[in-house]
């Protein structure tokens, strides 16, 4: 948190991130008039619709009583214009401005500034009546496929927006001491959010619950909703404060790295993460395990025998894995995984399609705040890999120097959590109220899937220690032992199959928990990888 | 001596030479005022991402007209442009009242430039042609225009589609502008 950027920048570094999003939508690609060209990059705000440079021109000669033109990569956006584009976009704005038209009219290229203005000024085409709501517009007809990553995108925009207007509950948290009371609500919010999450990570039943976390989501959404925008840091710092809760018991000491670490392991979870969204897609789930596992065996190995630099490959695999399981998982794992999924896939931009169906209209915030709570959960992994490494190994400060880069390695670390998780997270969501309602129900149901996460822990475990077994066992043995007694038969399972190759194969039931838990770092990776791509783009 | 000869010259035959740098927010009609006076026609524009600049010859003086794209964040370009600028051109959409503060504050940040304190400073009160637009005064009073006082300045309602206002600006630019100590 330290880390950020004053609100304000950081503020309209969000607005372009999420320009971009925007732009990405399917609905935003071609020109909200002209149809023809692809790729608006200019916009009219007050309008909410995306055009082409030449479009722009027509809509500045008619006054800015008609229309507002900005440039999305040239201007900077304020709130009030960022919310205006999402509130509207071509799609729904054309409902309205074209109404009595064809669907799918296409102007005449060289009438195309009679076109706009007898569109936007003698306002010819238009829905009789008072301007409806924008979101009335699709809500009937086109509410379709693609709709959904538009809404998803506008929800979170909405959310944001909705939250910065309540007092800059948003900006708050961004900067605590930005504000005054708020603040210290804020930071416990944060903390709050991302230890039930961490909790959910850890345990797969919480991800279950996701549905039923509906009730807990609302404070949650608004951090997804910051992550959503573009802030990475944001999910990674806060994911910082939750890792004492989660390994709270274990490391005090390591807390004062902790913003350190989480902020360079988000950065490398992000990145690795790209492409992990990817191999999410495809079908090939199988050969991708196949693959995979033969990645991460050495990897991992590796780094067992260097804890720290290997990280990097480590985490790649990792994610990729998840990716992979978590298609795998999809299936068996009910509705919840799924939307959990394409949220945390950042799929909302990328593979918005697939999560769509499962988007589950009936309970799209509901979901959301499930999603986002994977998704903070995802970040969780993360932390309660660094913290475990101080714990668990005797080299503790050695490994706290590599944990940085093991972040990579989340699902080694893990297993220690996991297992204090089952037994220690209770209570400690009890102290944070969010998970804890959700988690404690959902446990009788999710305990079926609690193995499964042991033995993901084992999984994880085998990665990192189950390696270090036929390397240096006295090191393990305590975090090993601890992960097993809890989910002996993961742990068989890693034994057996000392190449973690194999391991892929044999794991489908592992891949069930692992599914959620990493799909979501996959996902978080993959949302942060977004949110890079625009920065950068 | 050469230099006062070629002077001469110049009053004689009356080939004076001008430099112009046109800036403001977007979509205040720069660019439309420079083919205006470039083509004297009514030309539909894009943004401009860049600049344009078009010699234009009027009443004996030749301009060179430089006019610079006004998007937010290609303002700072704005400075490169600074350097031998006699005159600068600042053009503000006057049906724009939302945005007079920022036109205020671009205009204030342009003038505090040391490299153009010489320049003269015209400024368009464009688009009169829209019903409820500003009146010349009113823009200046939102520029703060009579806060300027090192520097000759004066205010032009114009109109560059119909190009009302427009020549009369240059008129004025011509019969201030000093001439370049040589």
């Amino acid at each position: 948190m330290s880390r950020r950027p004053p609100a304000g920048a950081d503020r309209t570094e969000q607005n372009r991130a999420m320009l971009k999003q925007l732009v990405k939508l399917e609905a935003n690609k071609s020109c909200a008039d002209c149809k023809r060209n692809k790729h608006p990059r200019w916009a009219s705000w007050n309008l909410g619709i995306f055009l082409c440079i030449r479009c722009s021109g027509i809509h500045r000669g008619m006054g800015t009583h008609i229309s507002r033109v900005k440039s999305v990569d040239l201007d900077s956006w304020t709130d009030e214009q960022m919310q205006n584009m999402v509130r509207w976009g071509n799609t729904r704005a054309n409902k309205y401005w074209e109404h009595k038209l064809a669907e799918g009219h296409v102007p005449n290229e060289a009438k195309i500034e009679n076109f706009i203005r007898t569109k936007y000024d003698s306002r010819r085409w238009v829905m009789d009546g008072p301007m409806p709501d924008p979101s009335t517009l699709d809500d009937g007809e086109g509410a379709a496929d693609d709709d959904v990553p538009l809404n998803v995108v506008r929800e979170k925009a909405i959310e944001r927006s909705a939250s910065l207007r309540n007092g800059g509950g948003r900006s708050t948290a961004l900067s605590p001491p930005s504000r005054g009371a708020a603040p210290s609500v804020d930071l416990f919010g944060d903390t709050e959010d991302i230890s039930p999450a961490r909790a959910s990570s850890t345990e797969p039943p919480a991800q279950k619950t996701a549905p039923p976390k509906a009730s807990a989501a609302p404070p949650r959404q608004t951090k997804p909703g910051e992550s959503l925008l573009g802030l990475d840091f944001l999910g990674a710092p806060s994911s910082a404060p939750a890792r004492p809760a989660s390994t709270g018991p274990n490391t005090t000491a390591s807390r004062g790295r902790a913003d350190l670490k989480s902020s360079i392991l988000s950065l490398y979870a992000a990145k690795p993460a790209a492409p992990a969204p990817q191999p999410q897609a495809p079908p090939q789930n199988a050969s991708n395990l196949d693959a995979f596992a033969g990645m991460h065996s050495k990897p991992s190995e590796g780094l067992n025998d260097a804890f720290s630099s290997l990280s990097f490959n480590s985490q790649q695999p990792s994610q990729v894995r998840s990716s992979p399981f978590s298609n795998l998982a999809s299936p068996t794992v009910p509705s919840a995984p799924n939307v959990s999924r394409s949220a945390l896939s950042g799929g909302s931009f990328f593979d918005t399609k697939a999560p769509a169906p499962v988007t589950a209209t009936a309970a799209r915030k509901e979901s959301f705040g499930g999603d986002w709570g994977d998704f903070s959960s995802s970040a969780s992994p993360i932390t309660t890999t660094k913290s475990p490494p101080a714990n668990t190994s005797s080299m503790g400060d050695l490994f706290d120097m590599s944990s940085p880069p093991i972040p990579s390695q989340p699902a080694t670390m893990s297993p220690p959590a996991p297992v204090q998780a089952q037994q220690a997270n209770y209570p400690s969501d009890s102290a944070f109220n969010l998970s804890k309602p959700v988690s404690q129900p959902a446990a009788a149901a999710p305990k079926p899937a609690a193995p499964a996460l042991s033995n993901f822990s084992n999984f994880n475990t085998a990665d990192a220690w189950g390696s270090s077994d036929p390397w240096a066992n006295a090191d393990a043995p305590s975090q090993p032992t601890a992960p097993r007694a809890a989910q002996p038969s993961g742990a068989q399972t890693v034994q057996q199959d000392e190449e973690f190759g194999e391991w892929g194969h044999a794991s489908p039931i592992a891949t069930t928990s692992t599914a959620p838990k990493q799909s979501s770092s996959g996902g978080f990776g993959g949302g942060s990888d977004d949110l890079f791509g625009n920065v950068w783009g | 001596m050469g230099g006062s000869v070629s002077k001469m010259m110049k009053k004689i035959f009356g080939s004076k030479q001008m430099r112009l740098l046109m800036l403001g927010l977007d979509a205040a009609g720069k660019t439309t005022i420079l083919y205006k006076l470039k083509l004297d026609s009514d030309v539909t524009t894009i943004p401009t991402v860049g600049f344009n600049v078009e010699k234009v010859r009027y009443k004996n003086v030749e301009f060179d007209i430089w006019d610079v794209g006004g998007q937010d964040k290609i303002r700072p370009l704005w400075r490169h442009y600074y350097s031998g600028t006699q005159a600068i051109i600042f053009v503000v959409d006057s049906n724009d009242r939302d945005r007079m503060e920022d036109a205020r504050k671009e205009l204030k940040r342009v003038m505090d430039e040391g490299e153009v304190k010489e320049a003269l400073l015209l400024v368009f009160a464009n688009k009169q042609d829209i019903a409820g637009a500003l009146s010349p005064q009113e823009v200046s009073e939102k520029l703060e225009l009579n806060k300027i006082k090192d520097r000759v300045w004066k205010v032009e309602p114009s109109c560059a589609t119909s190009g009302e206002g427009i020549f009369e600006g240059l008129a004025w630019l011509s019969s201030n502008v000093k001439t370049p100590s040589r």
